[in-house]
């Protein structure tokens, strides 16, 4: 039996430079372990994409260091340690040694692939700490290929279920164990070396926490674990509380639960109190039949991962974070889902819109205060595109990969400076893809183009960054089993921020009949050109790939920051030349005129005048300085709260008070998604609108929303007394 | 004959002259920015002149000239290279841009991932519209899929050629698989633009796979190429019309030395030309001292250069980042990491930090007064009395303790609630403990334990830092050798002619229960290594070495299949034959298990050899260090030092490093000062100096 280690203990027992001492040693103790698990993993999504996390954890579970991998994790794991303590504690018992495997999103994981292994460490029999590593698994059986259950109904079809089996005992690996987790999988040895990975990840955590709590104490080093989570907790209170109070909403879309095209939304509002913050995520959709719900661990994940880089950058990650933060979510909801809906691919669907409508909040948030305001930020790709890849390799051999090309999407804008093209995904502090050549390598495929795709980022005054896209056929077989799943097909999920425009959405397109293609086609406009392409759609789920068929895809962009018509004309230009934004889009959207490689100044005098009075309908009444901020208290670049508890945009035109919804006293207008954007795509049930100034027409903020639907009071100031 | 070591830095230009006669003389003049060579020929001056002879007479008995230079590092960092244009296969005109997503994450420590708004992409070397992309497409089997376009090529490089550009890059997929439309490009950029355009072809500077670090390393190499040239031409030139007749030559980023020609024609190769210098130079003092396994860190005041020597061979890495690109040249492996003597120690809510903000040489710490306001390292260092105000650099330069105290005790001891002491002493213990955990974590991630180490010390500030990060590491023993304080100029002197010669090629082996090396045919592998070894030898023979007096090396890189991270396996001298290929694949399995872990071996899912390499060796004639006689130990002194380890003052013993004789030894706390550093002893341990003139130091209970 193990007892739990007292808590509470006197901070001011260790004076400030052991504190950083040990402090550092922890940190560097999570990147041996991360560093022994991506040398013993062979699979690609471990060593490329960085889809691990491990740490260092609290007898009760507690995050005290973790990685900086994919940060959906981050919360996750300490739901893992939880769920492993309050069920298996008397039976079959935590004991020196042992390490428990869990991957039922039911109790703790995020979603089924992303297995975790931990391991209790123990001081005597006093149980003082866990170690702890996950790492997203290339396939760990269930109804397909990669455990992406697009067919299932049920979780019980989707995958194997581990609810946290003691795999290594006393030191030794189980076999009865290992044999029935390997005879589960389609791919025993990629799993296998993960698992062998996870578990020497543990064993050095181990060994090095015993040396340093050797070296400095064992009262000391947990002293300092837990100063540590409370440091956090203070700053992070301490940066809440230079924050305004108020709510902050963001909601955003999922398109088709693999089983019928439907659309569902997640709501989020973050209340704002003093040094607390609720996200409430109340109105969001009912639980879906299919595989896209995720459970609360997704959903604290995905709070997580956007509360990380705009409210602690330079906060330690770890479980003081959590503290001041509250989530509230409706059961048996997409967000929250009951057991036993299916959640396979929560990740990649729930789970990630719960990540946008956070960043868009918490940067609405952010932006109302100096303090924050350069954290705010556009959404980076807003959605995630999974394609597997199997069949027969040229050798005759098993082949089977997910390509992970799809994270090359494009970064959000911020406020002073264009999102990153080719950023990665939010989710994944330092991405990284293959290339090219390795991937043809390493299977029976031939890329025809692989670039960055014009006109994917979001317009506005900061651009977003560009995405790429990427064309396949099959090479030296004669067919590929292939299967996508996404979302952001029909919905531009990569949102702007005060007056940018959405990045275009995802574009999955197949081309069936054709001779020729490789070095012809060199882009997806190119592809579209060729009769016989066609879109698939977000979730063609399981399609034959046959030799001389192309399957090709981009990905959503990063959305724009500020009304794209304040854009610089000379980084505009800069853009077209370098291929990154059209003439067209230039024209339409930056009302800049290009022509034969050169600025036209008159003709986007005139363009950019034009632009605004369609916003209005009439000519606007006044007319501002591209840079010119608003005065008081800012409410993102344009308006501001004055001291009269107003709301004014940069014109000065008072936009009513400051805790009511400013968007009745706007110029609204619907638009069509080419407004923003050529490759923008709206689902039927969604419209697109814009508020702006109604006197100088400045592009205030841009909105999808259900048709028909009220608009969202996107920041609701407390009205200060005084 | 005199042997002659340079390395030009940011600030010293660093010469050191061996030979039989004078032993070793080391000098430091300033650099001077915008014409190095200048730097160069005073430094030499100030030597000839202490011999009491004219520079051109000093010229005319130099046999050796060896060179590290920071010039092509320079040019890449300024932006200043030449205007160079990309063709690339149709389809991938991006590659460079794209980065595999890496390039606002390079460089970056973990702690500052997270900073999403601070990530920023490198500044192009080759603007987006100078990139054109050529119809063709090669297979990875070599296969032409589409014919090259020559007449869209003829278009491109007219237009490219109209805009004013200097170098061209061509860099295809799959290239190293059939060089034919590299080869191709190349004569019509030769016949549009004449034989004087430098042209780098990705299947020559690099030939190994992934296009985007080798579009990035072709890319650089012409970028710098011409920079690199016309700079190695003047100082050749400028030694020659001095008088120098000897051999002239340049460190690379292998450990090696090339000529002027083929420096300028492998500019790339020179990206870590210093650094690497302090690596070989260090090698090659562990060769006549005996040790195996070296971990050298070289401390200055911006950063901490850390490489490693294992078995005797200094560590290479297949890829390195500079400038924000990643490269597939095979280079010494160094990191870097941002803690030096300027780092910058915080206080923020209670809690103390030190790094990785560096104030640099410019401002630098506040005792230098030159507008530093913010308290560092070096400032800590002086408030200990680790270093003297009056002493430092040979009392060349005068520090202003008062001012080091004062910024010290208002920002960090005053938000402590300390004293102005134990806040510098906290800041020395966190940036030791942050130089041994890094140490630490290189060592391990490489499957070495560092006790198994010793720990060469060089650089302004390592020596004053090594006796406390190398007993939190639990090295063996540090070394701070007798050229400390020029380690890369020496490195430049000691090294050999070097040419290595890769290519990729994918071969797959065994998997499930065939025997290992199922599937190979022995004959071709031998076949491959014996191209590349003729390759090096072609290469050295332009050198003026024969074959006779060549070293082969051959290794090949080898991974289970299915991962990402290959090592690189060391092959017994060829021929080849199928029992030396069974040990090579048990070689591997042993290294493998080594590095990850018993147990973590895989071969169930096969072997693959992806690249295979030979570096070829040309030894030169080296004079041998000179053991110093011993001098009665003079200038002995004393003062108050506050040492970390026994968290107080000691009263330590002050030396003059000139002054100690081989064999003498020193127990700690003690400092031994040098006109160029400063070496600090801690309590507990003890340092010797050896017959070299090195100084040894061991914890006191293992001595």
């Amino acid at each position: 039996m193990s007892t739990v280690a007292e808590p509470a203990r006197n901070l001011r027992d260790f004076d400030p430079i052991s504190f950083e001492v040990i402090r550092n040693k922890l940190s560097a103790i999570a990147e041996e372990q991360a560093i022994t698990l991506k040398s013993v993993s062979g699979s690609p999504v471990v060593t490329e994409a960085t889809d691990f996390n491990n740490g260092i954890y609290l007898a009760d579970g507690s995050t005290v260091t973790m990685g900086p991998q994919v940060l959906f994790h981050s919360g996750t794991m300490s739901s893992v340690i939880e769920n492993v303590i309050a069920q298996f504690s008397e039976n079959p018992g935590i004991r020196p040694g042992d390490m428990f495997i869990l991957n039922d999103p039911y109790r703790g994981a995020v979603h089924q692939p992303d297995v975790a292994i931990v391991a209790p460490l123990f001081d005597g029999e006093r149980l003082i700490a866990w170690a702890g590593s996950c790492a997203h698994q290339l396939d760990i059986g269930g109804m397909s290929f990669g455990s992406w259950a697009v067919d299932a109904y049920e979780i019980q079809q989707e995958a194997m279920l581990l609810p946290g089996v003691k795999i290594v005992e006393a030191g030794e690996i189980r076999e009865d164990i290992w044999q029935m987790i390997m005879g589960m999988t389609r791919l025993p040895m990629v799993l296998g070396l993960d698992l062998k990975a996870m578990i020497a990840a543990n064993n050095v955590a181990a060994r090095r926490l015993e040396q340093v709590m050797e070296r400095y104490g064992t009262e000391l080093v947990l002293g300092v674990m837990e100063a540590e989570i409370e440091a956090s907790e203070r700053r992070l209170r301490a940066r809440l509380r230079q924050l305004p109070d108020g709510v902050f909403r963001a909601v955003d879309f999922l398109e088709h639960d693999g089983h019928e095209d439907l659309l569902y939304e997640v709501r989020l509002a973050v209340h704002k109190r003093d040094d607390e913050l609720v996200f409430d995520f109340e109105g969001s959709s009912p639980q879906a039949p299919g595989f896209v719900n995720c459970t609360r661990a997704g959903l604290v994940g995905a709070v997580f991962t956007a509360l990380l880089p705009i409210l602690a950058p330079d906060i330690r990650w770890n479980h003081g974070i959590l503290h001041p933060v509250e989530v509230r979510a409706p059961e048996a909801s997409i967000i929250n889902a009951s057991w036993p809906a299916p959640v396979s691919s929560g990740t990649v669907s729930a789970v990630w819109v719960a990540t946008n409508v956070s960043v868009a909040a918490l940067s609405r948030l952010a932006a109302c205060s100096t303090a924050t305001s350069s954290e705010a930020a556009a959404i980076t790709k807003g959605s995630m595109m999974v394609l597997t890849l199997a069949g027969q390799d040229r050798d005759g051999g098993p082949y089977g990969t997910f390509v992970l090309d799809s994270t090359a999407g494009g970064g959000g804008a911020y406020a002073d400076h264009d999102g990153i093209s080719g950023s990665g995904d939010y989710c994944v502090p330092r991405p990284s893809i293959a290339n090219v050549e390795s991937n043809e390598a390493g299977g029976p495929i031939l890329y025809l183009y692989r670039r960055l795709v014009p006109d994917t980022a979001g317009p506005g005054r900061r651009r977003g960054g560009a995405a790429v896209g990427l064309a396949l056929t099959p090479h030296d077989v004669d067919e590929l089993a292939a299967m996508l799943i996404s979302h952001g097909v029909e919905v531009p999920n990569s949102a702007g921020l005060f007056g940018g425009m959405e990045a275009a959405c995802n574009d999955p397109l197949l081309l069936r009949e054709s001779e020729g293609t490789v070095g012809r086609v060199l882009d997806p406009d190119g592809l579209r050109a060729i009769a016989g392409t066609e879109e698939t759609g977000p979730k063609p789920g399981h399609f034959r790939l046959a030799a001389g068929q192309v399957f090709a895809y981009s990905f959503q962009g990063g959305g724009g920051f500020g009304d794209p018509l304040d854009r610089d004309p000379e980084a505009v230009l800069a853009d077209v030349l370098d291929g990154l934004v059209s003439p067209e889009s230039a024209r339409d959207h930056y009302g800049v005129v290009v022509a034969d490689g050169a600025l036209d100044a008159t003709a986007t005098a005139a363009r950019r005048a034009e632009i605004r009075a369609e916003r209005l309908g009439t000519a606007p009444a006044r007319e501002v300085p591209v840079d010119a901020g608003a005065e008081g208290e800012p409410l993102g670049p344009y308006l501001a709260r004055g001291a009269d508890g107003r709301l004014r945009c940069r014109c000065g035109e008072d936009l009513g008070a400051v805790a009511e919804n400013w968007k009745p006293r706007a110029a609204r207008r619907l638009v069509g998604p080419e407004a923003h954007g050529r490759r923008i795509r709206l689902h039927p049930g969604l419209e697109l609108r814009e508020f702006s100034c109604p006197a100088c027409a400045t592009l205030l903020e841009c909105e999808v929303g259900r048709v028909g639907e009220p608009d969202l009071h996107t920041i609701e100031l407390e009205d200060r007394a005084g | 004959m005199d042997y002659v070591g340079v390395d030009i830095g940011g600030t010293f230009t660093d010469i050191v002259v061996m030979d039989d006669k004078h032993g070793l003389v080391t000098t430091k003049a300033p650099t001077t920015p915008g014409e190095l060579e200048r730097g160069v020929f005073d430094g030499l001056a100030l030597i000839a002149g202490e011999r009491g002879i004219s520079l051109e007479q000093f010229l005319a008995g130099v046999e050796s000239f060896g060179h590290g230079t920071t010039q092509a590092t320079n040019a890449l960092i300024e932006r200043t290279g030449a205007t160079t244009a990309l063709l690339t296969t149709a389809g991938f005109g991006d590659t460079l841009f794209i980065q595999r997503l890496m390039g606002f994450t390079t460089g970056l420590a973990n702690d500052e991932l997270g900073w999403y708004s601070r990530r920023r992409q490198p500044e192009p070397i080759v603007p987006r519209r100078l990139v054109r992309e050529i119809g063709e497409r090669v297979d990875q089997a070599g296969q032409v899929l589409v014919p090259l376009d020559e007449d869209g090529a003829r278009r491109e490089i007219e237009a490219l050629l109209e805009a004013g550009v200097e170098a061209f890059a061509v860099s295809l997929l799959w290239s190293f698989k059939n060089p034919g439309h590299e080869q191709r490009l190349r004569e019509l950029i030769s016949q549009l633009g004449g034989d004087g355009l430098f042209v780098s072809l990705s299947s020559e500077v690099s030939p190994v796979i992934g296009e985007y670090e080798r579009t990035a390393t072709t890319v650089l190499n012409s970028y710098l190429g011409p920079v690199v040239a016309a700079y190695l031409d003047r100082l050749e030139q400028g030694l020659r019309e001095r008088g120098f007749g000897g051999q002239f030559s340049v460190m690379n980023s292998i450990g090696g030395v090339m000529s002027a020609g083929d420096a300028a024609a492998h500019a790339v190769l020179l990206l870590a030309s210093g650094p690497s210098g302090g690596v070989i130079g260090s090698r090659y003092l562990a060769e006549m001292l005996g040790h195996g396994n070296v971990i050298t860190t070289d401390m200055g005041g911006t950063s901490f250069d850390v490489g490693l020597i294992l078995d005797g061979r200094p560590s290479i890495s297949s890829h390195t980042q500079v400038g924000g690109y990643h490269l597939s040249a095979a280079m010494v492996d160094i990191t870097a990491i941002g803690s030096g003597g300027g780092s910058i120690a915080t206080v923020e809510d209670g809690m103390v930090r030190v790094g990785p903000e560096s104030a640099g040489a410019m401002p630098g710490p506040v005792c230098y007064q030159r507008g530093g306001t913010r308290a560092t390292v070096t400032d800590a260092d002086l408030v200990l009395g680790v270093i003297d105000p009056d002493t430092f650099l040979g009392g060349r330069m005068k520090l202003d303790k008062a001012a080091a105290e004062a910024a010290i005790a208002e920002q960090i001891a005053a938000p402590l609630g300390e004293d102005v002491v134990k806040a510098a002493a906290g800041i020395r213990r966190i940036v030791d403990s942050q130089m041994a955990d890094t140490l630490r974590q290189l060592t391990i991630g490489r499957g070495h334990d560092p006790r198994d180490f010793v720990l060469y010390a060089y650089g302004g500030a390592g020596p004053m830092h090594c006796a406390g990060f190398g007993s939190d590491l639990g090295a063996a023993k540090i070394v701070v050798p007798a050229v400390s304080m020029v380690q890369s100029a020496y490195g430049a002197l000691a090294s050999d002619i070097h040419h290595s010669a890769e290519r990729s090629h994918l071969v797959r082996a065994g998997g499930g229960p065939q025997p290992l090396t199922a599937g190979i045919e022995v004959d071709e592998i031998e076949e491959r290594f014996q191209a590349l070894e003729a390759e090096c030898l072609e290469r050295l023979r332009g050198n003026g070495i024969e074959p006779g007096q060549a070293e082969l090396r051959r290794s090949v890189d080898m991974r289970y299949r299915r991962q990402t991270h290959e090592l690189i396996v060391p092959v017994d001298a060829g021929p080849l034959e199928q029992a030396a290929l069974e040990a090579l694949f048990e070689r591997f399995e042993g290294m493998y298990e080594d590095t990850y872990g018993k147990g973590a071996a895989f071969r169930e899912a096969g072997i693959e050899m992806t690249t295979f390499r030979v570096d070829a060796v040309g030894r030169r004639r080296k004079p041998s260090l000179q053991a110093t006689a011993p001098v009665a130990a003079e200038g002995r002194g004393s003062r108050r030092v506050y040492d970390t380890a026994v968290d107080g003052y000691a009263d330590a013993a002050v030396v003059q490093w000139g002054g100690l004789g081989a064999g003498a030894e020193l127990p700690g706390p003690a400092v031994v000062e040098h006109p160029t550093t400063t070496v600090f002893v801690g309590s507990g341990q003890v340092a010797a100096v050896d017959r070299h003139g090195n100084l040894v130091i061991e914890e006191r209970s293992t001595a």
